[in-house]
């Protein structure tokens, strides 16, 4: 990919593209690489922000499991994994803190940048200088999966396209019913319009 | 006007309330409630990018409000370019990939099941309610909402709402593990005083195309409200109760089908029992899309499919639940 194309995305995944975001919003549906590299900057993108953490699916390099490692307890999957359940409100921010800390430290290790200075929650993928940018596309890719949506069968021999088809008017119908807040209009139809029929 | 009218004594009352809105923790579900509000009563029209895992959806929305009530268009920017018209009296899905045109039935969208609307409270016994900072989102300020599950039958959500309209801009659903599920968020959102006819409209004709209708389109068969139903006692997951029971008509077939809703106020679960046929095949087992899950058995002969936008084991709770009542030899 090229580097125009790369900033671009970049510019795109912080919503600064303007009116070259829908031009651009297609061409990610036609382009494996380009998805996989819009998948790869709001990860990043996430880790930066202190939104998600590192799980099973990221495939992160091992730089970023040595230095998890070597931190202190704070980072432990336990901690890590309790931000959202049921807990006194202190130890849930002293949790959600660790995230934050934890996410830091592995966009540093991805990137091989010092800490950033300002908030991560300002932290801006557009500011990010090429060859920073260079740097992340050289870690080994993430694991990606391109393509449309499908059910996810649990037994395959069964008369797929069937079952498939009763689920799909089950979900219409469900989500006549479906009360998910502030959620409704946008989410109930987006699963049906993202299904692919043609995926295997 | 009359909409432009109804748009501008929105926005007005909303800057003198509260010129940007800020709140505190007693106010979460007042703003919930007005982000909920605001998407089925603005006109507007947006880019948004769906993501499920590392897979990612571009669709395009349209939505208007006028006297005959709410219209809206999604298209998917992706591939097949798949149409979803609805209104007020049915869904439309236009499927050119599959030459498939199916029509169901809308419901009117409630802004709260009732439990919620009588008792705001009752969200807080299943979810803690947090505020979560600010963020910027399609050149929108928002504020971030966090409703987090207090046990593992449902996920938790992140959403970011925009501080002068109350428009959801990005809505996170996240495991108990912290991890994203699924992520929707606009990356163009223009909020109008009117969307014109012709984006509501479907750009594909539909023509040639296969048509499976809802039975109730076009003759007198249809739900059927159950009155007295013996599933208001189920055993399912705390803070879940039961909402309806219905005998429902699905599309492309003319099967009753028994369906029941749970909710606990932010999220529902549908259960579907119809009668097994020997030339329908419907799901054995798990399975699951996006945050999506489904678990289905036959039952004698029944046939019973649990859905709904929760965990695996809210969805087999549940299943098992009713299996055990269809064993009993009950309703």
């Amino acid at each position: 990919m090229n580097v125009e194309n790369k900033e671009k995305l970049s510019i795109l995944v912080d919503d600064e593209l303007g009116l070259e975001s829908n031009a651009w919003l297609s061409k990610l549906g036609q382009d494996a690489e380009l998805k996989r590299q819009w998948s790869r900057y709001h990860q990043i993108g996430d880790l930066m922000r202190g939104h998600t953490q590192p799980d099973g699916k990221l495939d992160l390099s091992s730089r970023v499991a040595a230095a998890l490692q070597q931190e202190p307890a704070i980072f432990a999957p336990a901690a890590v994994s309790k931000q959202f359940t049921d807990q006194k409100p202190q130890s849930w921010l002293k949790s959600l803190a660790g995230v934050a800390i934890a996410a830091t430290v592995a966009t540093v290790a991805i990137l091989g940048l010092k800490p950033a200075q300002e908030s991560p929650t300002a932290t801006s993928l557009a500011s990010i200088e090429p060859q920073e940018l260079a740097a992340v596309q050289q870690q080994e890719a993430l694991p990606t999966t391109v393509g449309g949506m499908r059910w996810d069968m649990v037994k395959p021999v069964q008369a797929g396209y069937q079952v498939e088809n009763s689920l799909n008017n089950y979900l219409v119908n469900h989500n006549e019913y479906a009360t998910s807040r502030g959620r409704d209009g946008m989410m109930s139809y987006v699963r049906i319009a993202g299904y692919d029929t043609e995926q295997q | 006007m009359k909409t432009w009218g109804r748009f501008c004594g929105f926005l007005v009352g909303t800057l003198l309330v509260c010129p940007v809105f800020a709140f505190d923790q007693t106010q979460v579900g007042d703003v919930l409630e007005k982000a909920h509000s605001a998407m089925s009563s603005l006109n507007y029209e947006g880019t948004f990018v769906y993501l499920n895992g590392t897979q990612i959806e571009s669709m395009r929305i349209f939505h208007r409000v006028d006297a005959q009530g709410e219209h809206e268009r999604l298209i998917s920017l992706n591939g097949a370019a798949r149409e979803i018209i609805r209104d007020n009296n049915e869904v439309r899905c236009i499927l050119p990939d599959s030459q498939l045109v199916t029509v169901d039935k809308s419901r009117p969208q409630r802004p709260f099941t009732n439990i919620l609307a009588n008792d705001p409270a009752s969200l807080q016994q299943n979810y803690r309610l947090r505020v979560g900072g600010s963020d910027r989102i399609a050149g929108h300020k928002a504020n971030i909402l966090e409703i987090i599950p207090k046990d593992q039958y449902r996920f938790g959500y992140r959403m970011y709402i925009d501080t002068q309209t109350f428009m959801p801009l990005k809505s996170d659903l996240v495991g108990r593990r912290g991890e994203s599920i699924e992520q929707v968020m606009f990356t163009d959102l223009q909020i109008v005083s009117e969307i014109t006819t012709d984006k509501i409209l479907p750009t594909i004709s539909g023509e040639g195309y296969t048509l499976v209708k809802h039975p109730d389109i076009d003759n007198e068969k249809g739900s059927v409200a159950a009155s007295d139903s013996q599933w208001t006692s189920l055993d399912v997951p705390k803070g879940f109760i039961f909402d309806t029971h219905k005998v429902d008509y699905l599309p492309g077939s003319n099967d009753p089908v028994e369906h029941l809703v749970f909710s606990d106020g932010m999220v529902s679960v549908s259960v579907y029992i119809e009668r097994a046929r020997d030339d329908k095949q419907l799901l054995d087992g798990f399975s699951q899309l996006g945050a999506m899950s489904a678990y289905g058995s036959l039952v004698g002969d029944a046939h019973i499919t649990v859905v709904g936008e929760v965990p695996e084991q809210t969805v087999r709770y549940i299943h098992d639940r009713v299996k055990q009542r269809i064993e009993q030899g009950a309703p």
